[in-house]
């Protein structure tokens, strides 16, 4: 269910849109032997299907323990969390979500297509549904006569795309992105962010999107959540109301620019 | 007889298993019976004594699986719960041999029992223990005080020298796989039947690996590391004592343990195959062998292995004093 | 400006990267001389040291050199006269007044040729310059041309031959030797050749002069252990009946033989003062038991006898009683001094101290030798005449060479040989057997490799499968690690002997199968195996095991598609490892057993016969076979995990 962005409305364009994940009172606490340490603080926050939403903050602000918590890789201390409509667990065990890590974590004993292959064969997907899926994938993120190269051949950029197309394989409904682009040079980046924004726009998916990067939090997502460290909470969220689809002039617009420096205040705020 | 009261055990010893404390009791019960049972086993019939048997090997079993499993709570009962399945093995595989060997009536001549091996400790421990001097004191510790600081002597010239790193490594590479049965017998001719050859055979075998792994931890460094060094301004001396020679350790420490293990191992083979005094445990193996006495044969093996694991044992401690910084003894990972 | 750059052609760079290997190759080549020569020339100056290890040479008074034909009043000797000397005939001393005049021995009273000789008989010609008895004579006895004596002697070649040899050199004086042109003159000089005594025709070699040797080249090998020597001298024994001359007498020369000739024996030094008793004999090194010893004093002949007394040395008695009332007593060889450590009453002999029991007690009635190495004799009474000898055995000299280095030459076994031996004993050492004997060095190299690469196969699949249950069920682990990795310190070799007996109880021979190899092999690489693949299995990306969750995959899923392959270098690794202390294990079996088939048979009985070059050989073959396993190990793995090795760079 993907609502049409509108230009430039101080609405909430997601308002009638349900929710896909609901974060009530969740706390994440650590029981380390310096004592305890509280990674997130009761968070409370709701994702609508569709949305773009970028988690933005200094280290040890909580965003990838949230993202985690999302993913059901971590549990949450106490409070719930709904994910499409299940707990967090069930909705791992049923697949809905893809991950894509800081690192591509690509297997080197596989080509790249069979990297694509690889949550495909684990859900079991039939041969033939296997191969199509990941060529199709491939060729959606531009990799498409790369197929049998390994992933060392590749550059860091061209390494991530497959993880993405990974992630996307088995179509889950919700893309979690922990800082993706971390590893790349600034001019990679920018092109893969714009390859994002196509992906995202061609497939609907929700995306919730760790990052450090301001200017990239701001042009990719539709909503940014600031989040602040020790101990780690959300602070503010705030809408990003500009045009989609977004491209290079974006970046170089004024709205940009103040989107932008009202983020950078609000991390000022809470540093 | 054995297998009807083995699957009666295991049928008696499942319900054990709902209580932790009671598979704790059920074990020193067991355990004890069981020894007696198989020192005296033609007082009691097959059935009690195959009985007793597994019922003693299963309840330890179950009780060191659970207590692996469980989480205990205070502090004493989580050493032992870590200690305790470790030390355990040793008793079960000492019990299993054991109670085989007597319950199936095997004499001594083909398979000694556990019995027969300590009487022959108890018997004959001077022997054993001038046997191990020999070959442990003269033998590999003398090996070992050559073999190792010429490795690394010549290590250090290898790592320094690009020809010798070209011309002579894959060299020493290949030697290190010369097998000591046709060296201990060229050696024997050369040094002499006596304990020397043996000493000369360890030499070799603790040179290579010791050569090798100084010269991989000499040469293997960071280069971003080096630049730092060199951005000091700093003299090939400085670097080698502040960066080189700590890195090189714990390459060195473990060249060290392959080459007590190793060098253990090739002691005995050469006291095999050079005929000599009977002096050394390998000698003391290879002639109990051919007389038939294999209670002596695992005495001496006991021996033996108590000793080297000493060996390997102090050089882990070693290590740890020398190269705890090392992210593998950092318990990261 | 383009950079004028010039590409060195391939195969010349990579020669030129390996110029320092061949370096230290050859450096290597070349200090294994310096180090046979350490290791060999102790057991060489041994050789030398060792007395018993001499040649023996026997000291003959000198015979006539010439018979007279008629009565004479002088007489010449074969060796020169320059001290009085005892005339003995037929090993009795002959007393007659005479003088020495330069080489001639002037008599008082003229003898006649029947009072200087007696002849045994007369040789007969037979081809080719031999002379041949008729009957066989008991002793060797000097043999007279025409009435002239004649030198026997006989010389060894330097090398042995060992059936493939075919050049010899003897150490000959040659007085005049200028280079090639002199080889008539060289082969005039040497005498005729024999090999195992059978002469040889003048046409199946050549003689040279080289470097101050003689130099013979043979046409055909002598066959392993004969004997090469040549006459020295005039002629030679072939053996017991038949001797060869050099240059063969006249036709109707007399070749006479007699072991009765007059025979002039040497003075042995020492003060006549009538209270000396000790005497040196002309020669050091004397044989300490030598019946044949004729020793005089004036005219009297002494006795080599030493009794033994009547009763038994048991530790507790101290009165002996002797055959003869005088003599030496030695004690365990040790001169007894005469009221110090026993008092005789006629032959009864008291001794102070009771000799231990079974010590050798003797009482030497004339003398005895009681300083061999410097050839002294003790005599039991001091005399006022002469004391002569005119027959002796001594030790001559080593019998390996003069010299330490021609003692290094002849040592039958080099503990590490010249490196070029050992290159061209290679040859032969590969077609020693057959192919179709199992003994072949090739078919025992495959014996070998088979049971260690089965033994791979074996400690491979279970090493991993108990990484398996390790890395499964956690509680296994923490309990049985620790002792896998101490298990490895257990000398699994001292298990070989009773492995092998186990197995043959129960019919499984190491002649029958592979099995007790395979397994003595699976063990040394379960161990390593099993460690490593645990860590391999255990070393996964932690983000990995992220996705793997993320994909809600069951464990058997994440065991298949990520542990095992994140696995397989930490397993190759280990293998690589237990190749080679699996292939010393699969020796070290063979040797145990035995068996006719694999290497370790094969060194264990190169070494038993004392081939060290075979030895030396095969302990190359083994060090490159360890290579070749590795590489084997290596090649599997490329196979199996081709994205190892091209440039993944993983580890």
């Amino acid at each position: 269910m993907t609502a049409s962005p509108q230009a430039r409305t101080a609405v909430d364009p997601y308002e009638n849109v349900k929710p896909i994940i609901e974060i009530d009172g969740v706390n994440k606490i650590y029981d380390g032997r310096a004592g305890k340490t509280v990674a997130l603080k009761n968070a409370h926050l709701t994702i609508r299907e569709g949305e773009f939403v970028s988690l933005i903050g200094p280290s040890g602000c909580g965003k990838t323990t949230l993202l985690r918590l999302i993913a059901d890789l971590i549990q949450p201390t106490s409070g719930s969390l709904t994910v499409t409509g299940k707990t967090a667990q069930e909705a791992r065990l049923a697949r809905e979500y893809g991950y894509v890590f800081q690192a591509p974590v690509l297997y080197d004993w596989r080509s790249v297509i069979k990297n694509v292959m690889l949550p495909l064969e684990i859900m079991n997907y039939s041969r033939k549904e296997r191969r199509e899926r990941a060529t199709r994938l491939l060729e959606m993120v531009g990799l498409q006569d790369f197929h049998k190269t390994y992933p060392w051949q590749l550059s860091g950029g061209m390494q991530q795309r497959v993880s993405i197309a990974r992630a996307l394989a088995f179509e889950p409904r919700i893309l979690l992105m922990d800082e993706p682009f971390g590893a790349l040079d600034e001019i990679t980046r920018e092109a893969m962010q714009i390859e994002l924004l196509n992906i995202w726009q061609a497939t609907g998916k929700t995306v919730v999107f760790v990052t450090h990067s301001i200017p990239e939090a701001v042009f990719l997502s539709s909503r940014v959540v600031v989040m602040s460290p020790r101990p780690g909470k959300i602070e503010q969220l705030i809408d990003i109301d500009l045009t989609y689809p977004r491209n290079i002039d974006t970046r170089e617009s004024e709205d940009f620019f103040h989107l932008a420096t009202r983020v950078r205040e609000a991390l000022r705020e809470v540093h | 007889m054995m297998l009807p009261s083995l699957l009666i055990v295991i049928a008696l010893l499942v319900l054990s298993r709902r209580s932790l404390w009671a598979s704790l009791v059920l074990v020193p019960f067991c355990v004890g019976l069981g020894l007696i049972t198989v020192l005296r086993v033609d007082t009691l019939t097959a059935w009690v004594y195959w009985l007793t048997f597994w019922t003693s090997l299963i309840a330890l079993t179950s009780a060191v699986t659970q207590l692996g499993l469980a989480q205990p709570r205070s502090r004493g009962m989580q050493i032992t719960a870590k200690a305790l399945p470790s030390a355990s093995v040793p008793c079960f595989l000492l019990l299993l041999w054991q109670g085989l060997v007597v319950g199936f009536n095997v004499p001594k001549g083909i398979f000694p029992s556990v019995g027969d091996v300590v009487l022959v400790l108890q018997s004959s421990l001077p022997v054993l223990l001038s046997d191990s001097y020999v070959t442990f004191v003269q033998e590999v510790a003398l090996g070992f005080v050559l073999g190792v600081p010429s490795g690394i002597v010549v290590g250090i010239a290898v790592a320094y020298s690009r020809f010798l790193q070209r011309g002579f490594l894959p060299l020493a590479a290949a030697f290190g796989a010369v097998p000591i049965v046709g060296l201990a017998p060229v050696l024997g001719r050369a040094f002499g039947v006596d304990w020397q050859s043996k000493a000369a055979v360890v030499v070799i075998v603790t040179f290579f690996p010791v050569l090798l792994n100084t010269v991989q931890g000499l040469t293997l460094v960071d280069t971003l590391k080096l630049e730092l060094l060199h951005a000091y301004a700093s003299s090939p001396l400085t670097i080698f004592r502040k960066l080189r020679l700590p890195n090189a350790l714990p390459y060195l420490f473990n060249a060290l343990k392959v080459a007590a293990v190793v060098s253990v191992i090739s002691v005995i083979v050469a006291e095999f195959l050079i005929p000599g005094p009977p002096r050394g445990l390998g000698q003391r193996i290879s002639l109990s062998a051919r007389q038939g006495a294999y209670d002596v044969v695992f005495a001496a093996i006991f021996v033996s292995s108590v000793i080297s694991i000493t060996i390997y044992g102090v050089i882990v401690v070693l290590e740890r004093v020398f190269t705890g910084w090392h992210p593998s003894l950092r318990g990261e990972g | 400006m383009p950079e004028n750059t010039k590409l060195e052609h391939p195969i010349l760079h990579t020669l030129r990267q390996r110029v320092p290997l061949f370096v230290t190759l050859a450096a290597l080549f070349i200090m294994g001389y310096p180090i046979a020569l350490l290791f060999g020339l102790p057991l060489a100056q041994r050789d030398m040291q060792d007395l018993r290890k001499w040649d023996r040479g026997t000291f003959e008074a000198a015979p006539l050199a010439r018979i007279p034909e008629t009565n004479t009043d002088t007489l010449q000797f074969t060796e020169g006269l320059s001290s009085p000397a005892l005339l003995t005939f037929a090993n009795e001393p002959v007393s007659t007044n005479y003088r020495l005049t330069d080489h001639q021995l002037a008599l008082a009273a003229p003898l006649s040729p029947g009072d200087v000789v007696r002849w045994q008989g007369v040789l007969e010609p037979r081809d080719g310059g031999i002379y041949a008895f008729g009957d066989v004579p008991d002793t060797r006895p000097d043999i007279y041309v025409d009435g002239a004596h004649v030198k026997a002697g006989l010389i060894e070649a330097n090398e042995v031959p060992d059936g493939q040899r075919t050049v010899f050199t003897f150490s000959v004086d040659n007085p005049d030797t200028d280079g090639a042109d002199n080889n008539e003159a060289a082969r005039a000089h040497l005498g005729r050749l024999l090999v195992d005594d059978q002469v040889i025709d003048r046409d199946t070699y050549t003689v040279a002069e080289v470097n101050r040797t003689t130099q013979v080249v043979l046409e055909d090998a002598p066959p392993f252990n004969s004997n090469v020597r040549t006459v020295q001298g005039d002629y030679a024994w072939l053996d017991t009946r038949r001797i060869v001359f050099n240059t063969p007498p006249a036709r109707d020369s007399t070749v006479q033989a007699t072991n009765q000739v007059m025979r002039l024996a040497a003075q042995l030094e020492g003060n006549l003062d009538g209270t000396n008793r000790t005497f040196t004999f002309p020669r050091e090194n004397l044989l300490e038991s030598d019946d044949e010893r004729q020793l005089f004093v004036g005219s009297i002949l002494l006795s080599n006898d030493d009794e033994r007394p009547e009763e038994r040395v048991d530790g507790e008695t101290s009165v002996f009683t002797f055959a003869s009332e005088q003599g030496i007593i030695t004690l365990d060889g040790r001169v007894l001094e005469a009221e110090v450590d026993f008092a005789r009453a006629g032959n009864k002999v008291t001794l102070r101290t009771t000799p231990a029991r079974n010590a050798r007690l003797r009482q030497h009635p004339d003398y005895v030798i009681n300083d061999p190495t410097a050839g002294e004799v003790l005599l039991a009474t001091a005399p006022l005449e002469p004391v002569w000898s005119s027959r002796y055995a001594y030790y001559a000299e080593p019998s390996c060479g003069q010299t330490l280095m021609a003692c290094f030459f002849a040592l039958p076994q080099h503990p590490v040989p010249f490196p070029h031996w050992i290159a061209a004993r290679a040859p032969a050492f590969v077609q020693k057997f057959p192919v179709s004997d199992e003994r072949n060095v090739f078919r025992a190299i495959a014996y070998t490799t088979t049971g260690t690469l089965l033994s791979l196969l074996l400690g491979g699949i279970l090493g991993t499968m108990l990484a398996v249950v390790f890395v499964l069920v956690k509680p296994l682990e923490q309990a049985l690690l620790p002792w896998v990795i101490a298990s490895q310190t257990i000398p699994i070799i001292a298990l070989v002997p009773v492995l092998l007996l186990v197995l043959g109880n129960l019919g499984i021979t190491i002649q029958t199968s592979l099995l007790p190899t395979a397994l003595i092999g699976a063990y040394i690489t379960f161990f390593p195996v099993t460690v490593g693949t645990v860590k391999g299995l255990r070393s996964v990306d932690p983000l990995a095991l992220d996705l793997m969750t993320s994909y809600a995959a069951s464990p058997v899923a994440v065991f298949m598609k990520l542990r095992f392959p994140a696995a397989v270098p930490f397993f190759f690794t280990s293998l690589k490892l237990g190749a080679a202390a699996a292939l010393v294990g699969a020796l070290v079996a063979e040797t145990e057993s035995n068996n006719a088939r694999g290497l370790g048979f094969q060194i264990l009985g190169q070494v038993q016969s004392g081939n060290v070059a075979d030895v030396w050989l095969l302990l190359l073959v083994s060090a490159l076979l360890g290579i070749l396993l590795v590489a084997i190990v290596g090649l599997v793995e490329r196979v199996v995990a081709p994205w190892l090795t091209s440039g993944a760079g993983a580890s």
